[in-house]
């Protein structure tokens, strides 16, 4: 029996180090897609790609980051490695589901990197209508695979959701729980709600452009009515993503400055909100496409409230960060790295939930920074942060904190370098996914090309000074031991 | 937000119409915001790490219940004003110039009350213009950043948006939605005068000209040189070239003499006679001309040797 429960605990372990690597080269295909598409403008005219291949570089981009990265980088890297031991269990409540999700995840990732190669989706990551309807690109495969990818999310969350609630069993109340079990718990269940919603949308669009069913409808708003579904996915799959980041960041401050402890009640009831508030508010991205005024100025509102339990929690964080005592680490540069991301994405979003900007803003390159700014910089600041957090305790060996803080530096300039350019282009009316640059732009786009390979450069140096230490001696372990 | 990216832009984006003010203000209070909180963040947190430690929580315990009740009334702030503003832009005013929108294949396609059709959106200074933007088998944005205007254009579903446009000048209007109408024209907005002159000019020739000459300023005004040249060579009509001095063979194998009866019979029913090797594509023009026009455009193309 003991032996099981061991070889239980090795699994979950293991699990998170496959979710790690598949992750990690996900990341770096990614983000070298993302340095050609910034290239893409600057290639001059008639040079680059032409304009079906960018189209086909923004998806790839697109759905491998979303799908492999941003959604499972969190819950199940930090999640599978930190949850049983942050409620004090040795193994998760169904390891074997947990198990499962995994191979599921590498087969979804193996069906995304075939249809990336042999039929690259051509319509965005969000597959925005009218074109995904029209478009020749055979976007079968790039469905199929992303509908694997929700089978693993739904196993995935349904272990962490359980394993929370398994814990309390033992004893513990809510009121004890972590603030990052508490996240997981709440990201998780987002998850369980959300992606099931990614099914439907994804059959609507299979079954109409298919010709099999006419279920979208060729009257008005067909574009609206799929948009409504997906997003009833997106925006609270991507807030579940942001929610289990709040959670490793504030694990991450507490443990620098007083010590663990368990999650305050604003935390707890903030991220609470959030949820809730995702699903209300995931209209917002069809503002301005077709919502009666009643229904804007409601989503606008919801919008604009999401805000709230943010500023809530980053209060309490500044709080804590006045303490009497702070440990200096990488981990702890990420987590401020991560606040600071989070703020600027946060309010750069209430331009997008306040009517008149959001209806001159939309579909322009502003949208994309404030998505970038929350969903690249929010998620990979605290990802990394969790990652330095819990090295240590995972292989027991000390990651270099010089490469550590210099790494978090380059992240921090490449992510504004690359991104806040953007917000300036989107307000001159620069179109998202475009190879044009409006005029006068050009330097802001060069300034944000030359952001995204600081960026690429910060996420070698990461990985190569994680990995570099598994190479060393395991001082830590001994000297801890 | 002229203040807020004028550094940044350069002044680039003009505030051209009545909107812009207003959405700039909208956008201004949430910048000012922004960069206030950036401000407090980073260099708050700047300071943490740097200066000496609090030794006790109790300054702190307000700081949560400020905070919270300060973005609380910011975000509620923030709604108000751009509902106010967004309400404005949502009711077209009475009387405003009406302009009917279409993105073809070709490119854009404006309607004049007139009935003229162009390519070429020409708009009056200090007037309100109302779009009625016609829905179509694609989807389309129509946007004129210098307007602070953006109006998505759903799949066969009409849509009706308004503007002022208060700085003549040329503006850049584009489509974003569908990626594959990249279609990037001038705005010109008239300075005070200019557009009536324009307009006039648009609506139709001086009935009081010479036939000949009334039917030459009637071929170039009204569309007819879109598909018939006088050059001789062929376009999607026949060449007016050396109309009447030949036989017009017709599709149904008959022939027709070159008389007045049969250039009217042509402008307001031309499918009636299909001249052979064209389409019957032309489109009637019942009830657009006058009988004196379509008698000067008879003069006109007879005299075309």
């Amino acid at each position: 029996m003991k032996e099981s429960t061991n070889s239980a605990q090795v699994e979950h372990g293991r699990i998170a180090l496959g979710y790690a690597i598949v992750l990690g080269l996900a990341l770096v295909a990614g983000a070298l897609l993302a340095l050609g598409l910034g290239m893409q403008p600057l290639a001059g005219r008639g040079g680059g790609a032409s304009a079906e291949g960018f189209r086909r570089l923004y998806s790839v981009h697109g759905l491998l980051l979303v799908f492999l990265v941003v959604l499972p980088a969190i819950p199940a890297v930090l999640g599978n490695w930190m949850l049983p031991r942050a409620l004090g269990r040795s193994a998760m409540a169904l390891p074997r589901l947990n198990l499962l999700a995994f191979q599921i995840y590498v087969v979804g990732a193996l069906a995304l990197l075939l249809a990336v190669c042999f039929a690259p989706a051509d319509a965005g990551w969000s597959f925005e209508l009218p074109y995904a309807l029209t478009s020749s690109a055979s976007l079968g495969w790039s469905l199929l695979a992303m509908a694997v990818l929700a089978t693993s999310f739904v196993c995935s969350s349904l272990n962490l959701f359980a394993t929370v609630i398994a814990s309390r069993g033992g004893g513990r109340t809510w009121g004890e729980l972590s603030p990052f079990s508490w996240s997981i718990a709440i990201a998780s269940l987002m998850q369980l709600i959300a992606v099931p919603l990614l099914f439907v949308a994804l059959v609507l669009l299979a079954a109409q452009r298919s010709g099999a069913a006419d279920v979208l409808g060729t009257g008005p708003a067909a574009d609206v009515r799929f948009a409504q579904w997906f997003w009833l996915f997106g925006h609270p799959a991507l807030a579940g993503a942001l929610v289990a980041a709040l959670g490793i960041v504030a694990e991450v401050i507490s443990t620098h400055t007083s010590g663990p402890r368990a999650a305050t009640r604003v935390e707890a009831t903030s991220m609470i909100a959030i949820a809730v508030l995702a699903f209300a508010a995931a209209g917002v991205h069809v503002l301005g496409r077709g919502l009666s005024d009643a229904d804007a100025a409601g989503t606008s509102a919801l919008a604009l409230a999401t805000g709230l339990p943010f500023a809530l929690i980053v209060l309490g964080w500044v709080r804590e960060l006045q303490g009497p005592q702070l440990r200096a680490t990488p981990a702890l540069g990420f987590a401020l790295c991560f606040l600071v991301l989070l703020c600027v994405g946060g309010m750069s979003g209430a331009f997008l939930a306040v009517l008149p900007t959001a209806s001159a803003l939309r579909e322009t390159c502003f949208a994309t920074a404030q998505f970038h700014y929350l969903v690249v910089g929010g998620t990979l600041s605290a990802l990394f942060a969790g990652l330095y957090l819990a090295w240590p305790r995972w292989f027991g060996v000390e990651p270099r904190a010089g490469w550590g803080f210099g790494a978090c530096a380059l992240f921090f300039l490449g992510i504004n370098l690359a991104f806040f350019p953007l917000f300036v282009l989107g307000y001159l009316g620069q179109p998202r996914r475009s190879t044009e640059i409006v005029a006068g732009g050009e330097h802001l786009g060069e300034l944000s090309a030359f952001g995204t390979a600081l960026v690429v450069v910060a996420l070698v140096i990461t990985a190569w000074n994680l990995l570099s230490s598994l190479l060393g001696e395991r001082k830590t372990a001994e000297e801890a031991a | 937000m002229s203040a807020t990216l004028a550094f940044a832009t350069g002044g680039m984006l003009p505030q051209a119409s009545s909107f812009a003010a207003s959405v700039d203000q909208s956008f201004d209070l949430v910048t000012w915001f922004a960069v206030f909180l950036g401000v407090l963040v980073t260099g708050g947190l700047s300071l943490l790490l740097v200066g000496p430690r609090a030794p006790a929580a109790v300054q702190r315990r307000r700081l949560m219940q400020y905070g919270a009740l300060a973005a609380l009334l910011l975000v509620v702030g923030f709604f108000v004003q751009g509902a106010r503003v967004w309400a404005d832009m949502q009711v077209v005013p009475r009387g405003a110039f009406p302009i009917a929108v279409a993105l073809e294949d070709k490119g854009w396609s404006f309607t004049y009350p007139n009935g003229f059709v162009t390519g070429e959106l020409h708009l009056p200074i200090d007037r309100p213009v109302r779009f009625l933007f016609k829905g179509s088998e694609r989807a389309y944005s129509f946007a004129i950043p210098a307007f602070r205007m953006q109006v998505p254009v759903a799949l066969r579903e009409d849509r009706v948006a308004w503007v002022q446009p208060t700085l003549a000048g040329e503006f850049d209007l584009r489509t974003s939605i569908d990626p594959r109408a990249e279609t990037s024209i001038q705005v010109q907005v008239h300075a005070e005068g200019g557009f009536d002159k324009w307009y006039q000019d648009i609506s139709g020739p001086d009935l009081t000209l010479p036939p000949i000459e009334l039917g030459q300023k009637s071929y170039q005004m009204r569309g007819c040189t879109q598909c018939h040249t006088v050059d001789g060579s062929k376009l999607v009509g026949p060449s007016f070239k050396g109309f009447a001095t030949r036989i017009h063979k017709l599709t149904d194998g008959t022939t027709v003499e070159p008389t007045d009866e049969y250039i009217k019979e042509s402008v307001l029913d031309p499918q009636a006679k299909v001249v052979e090797g064209f389409e019957p594509v032309m489109p009637s023009f019942r009830g657009r001309l006058q009988d004196i026009e379509i008698a000067g455009l008879a003069a006109y193309i007879k005299s075309l040797q």
